[in-house]
């Protein structure tokens, strides 16, 4: 700007000696301005460069002072950092050892409680699906078996229980019509008893007729041999009569025995056929309740097979059910895992952070302080794991806080 | 009609676990993978109870929580019941977690039983 100015100046200051001079020579004002722009074109730009090589000189000879200046200011700065650096290694490091001591076995057991939590994880969950896949296994083969025992049994033993009972049925109904067959003739003798039983109380009438007869015969023989001693004809009348009633009374009686006899037999073979009929529907009803009771023995030991099968799917189910709710806790072995290795990645991130920042002579003393470096590491841990670790307290406390439940009111 | 439940958790592997659980018994499971999402579920869709996780990126599940409860966009879910569901057993944090409204606290590993059975609790 100031040589602007001063450009602007040595115009006008040549702008009026030429305007002088061109009065006083009698020149026009073409010619003046003529002379002007050249003057101005080709003089002032040398008295310009002129004016500038002077400035730019004592630029140069200035500048020339601060670069020196300041190259004896890096090299001043230079032996400074390498002292100061010298004495931070001298007097820090032997602090970033100590705290390297104390926080790399801590990462180091972090890391190691991760890869022991997965591969514990891993373990039990492969333990737990093949505890299931045998639970699975047993449960199949107990199915197929008690679907093959019902099945064979609904389709073969049915159908064969089907048949029997079709077959004692049918034996059922043959030892009724064989019952009725005997219940007939039963009916028929007795009815046949019952006539002989008439023909019994007509002889036994006829016995009384020839018996009346026969004392109306003696009391007229008494009283016709009262009446004439010498009528001894007449007496052999009499026991002509007497005679033919005798042989009257024998025939009856011989019939009579004959028809008792009759009875008798027709009684016994009454008698036999009752036995018989008694004994046919023992063998029968016997027969019935084994074929029943077999039957009740089937349908009772598929009953027994079906109830094992639901016992044994409930009890399996219930086993799946459990092992499936252990696989969901091993599973979440991850969340922990991963918060564990996160904190131990942020940590050393941090830790490198403080490191640089020991090499650009920042923040040396917060590093120093190991203890409250370890006690910021502390406040983020997040489980209990990683307390016991850093406490190495006992092992069997980590898991007393799974699953625990605070209700807050 | 079935409940809903949103479970906010980081850990994709938890939110399986939750929502295999939870559908299991009979549930509407809704997955958030971190607190941001979650409010922008908050903000449209009317729960039943949420469970949230207390650890994760960007925000925490305590924040969350109390952004629920105070701001009037979440206005609809403020009275929904919160379990949250954390590695974290320290009373301090559990302190922390009841003052931003949470009703119940359970430490991870979960056992299914014992969540389905908080999760009945808190809807009765």
């Amino acid at each position: 700007m100031i040589s602007f100015f001063y450009w602007l100046f040595l115009q006008l200051i040549a702008g009026a000696f030429v305007w002088f001079y061109m009065k006083h020579e009698g020149k026009n004002y073409l010619e003046y301005v003529v002379f002007l722009i050249v003057f101005s074109q080709l003089v002032m730009p040398i008295l310009y460069a002129v004016k500038n090589y002077k400035k730019r000189k004592n630029v140069k000879k200035e500048l020339d002072e601060v670069a020196k200046n300041y190259l004896q200011e890096k090299e001043n700065l230079a032996a400074l950092k390498k002292s100061e650096a010298e004495n931070l290694k001298r007097e820090y490091l032997p602090q970033v050892e100590i705290l390297l001591e104390k926080v790399m076995p801590i990462w180091a057991k972090h890391i190691e409680s991760s890869q022991q939590q997965t591969e514990n994880a891993i373990t039990a969950l492969t333990m737990r699906f093949q505890g299931m896949v045998h639970i699975l296994d047993k449960a199949l083969h107990a199915s197929e078996d008690a679907v093959s025992i019902v099945q064979g049994r609904t389709e073969r033993e049915s159908k064969d229980v089907y048949q029997q009972s079709k077959q004692a049925f049918k034996e059922e109904l043959k030892h009724l019509k064989q019952e009725q067959k005997v219940i007939k003739k039963m009916i028929q003798q007795f009815r046949g008893l019952g006539m002989t039983v008439a023909e019994l109380r007509d002889m036994a009438l006829d016995i009384e007729k020839v018996a009346e007869k026969t004392r109306l015969l003696a009391l007229n023989a008494s009283i016709e041999a009262a009446r004439s001693g010498e009528a001894g004809k007449g007496f052999a009348v009499v026991a002509e009569g007497v005679s033919n009633l005798s042989e009257l009374s024998a025939n009856t009686s011989k019939n009579m025995s004959e028809k008792i006899l009759a009875i008798s037999d027709d009684m016994n073979e009454a008698l036999d056929t009752a036995e018989l009929a008694a004994k046919q529907n023992y063998a029968s009803s016997r027969s019935s309740k084994n074929m029943l009771r077999e039957n009740l023995i089937r349908l009772r030991q598929m009953m027994t097979a079906l109830n094992d099968l639901e016992s044994i799917l409930n009890n399996e189910s219930r086993q799946i059910k459990s092992e499936i709710n252990d696989v969901i806790v091993f599973f979440q072995f991850s969340d922990r895992v991963s918060q564990i290795l996160n904190h131990v990645h942020d940590n050393m991130k941090e830790f490198y952070f403080h490191l640089m920042r020991i090499e650009e002579f920042e923040s040396s003393k917060e590093i120093l302080d190991f203890k409250r470096w370890i006690d910021n590491m502390m406040k983020t841990y997040t489980t209990e794991e990683q307390r016991i670790v850093h406490f190495e307290e006992d092992e069997k406390k980590k898991d007393t806080k799974a699953s625990e439940v605070t209700f807050f009111d | 009609m079935k409940q809903k439940i949103l479970i906010v958790d980081d850990d994709s592997t938890i939110r399986s676990l939750v929502n295999i659980t939870l559908v299991g018994a009979g549930y509407d499971v809704v997955e958030a993978d971190d607190a941001f999402t979650a409010l922008s579920y908050l903000k449209k869709t009317k729960f039943n109870l949420i469970i949230m996780d207390v650890n994760m990126p960007n925000m925490d599940g305590i924040t969350c929580s109390a952004k629920i409860k105070n701001e009037a966009d979440y206005v609809e879910n403020k009275d929904v019941p919160i379990v949250m569901l954390t590695v974290e057993g320290d009373d301090e944090m559990k302190a922390r977690g009841k003052q931003a409204g949470a009703k119940a606290w359970i430490i991870k590993p979960f056992m299914p039983d014992i969540l389905i059975s908080v999760v009945q609790k808190m809807l009765k």
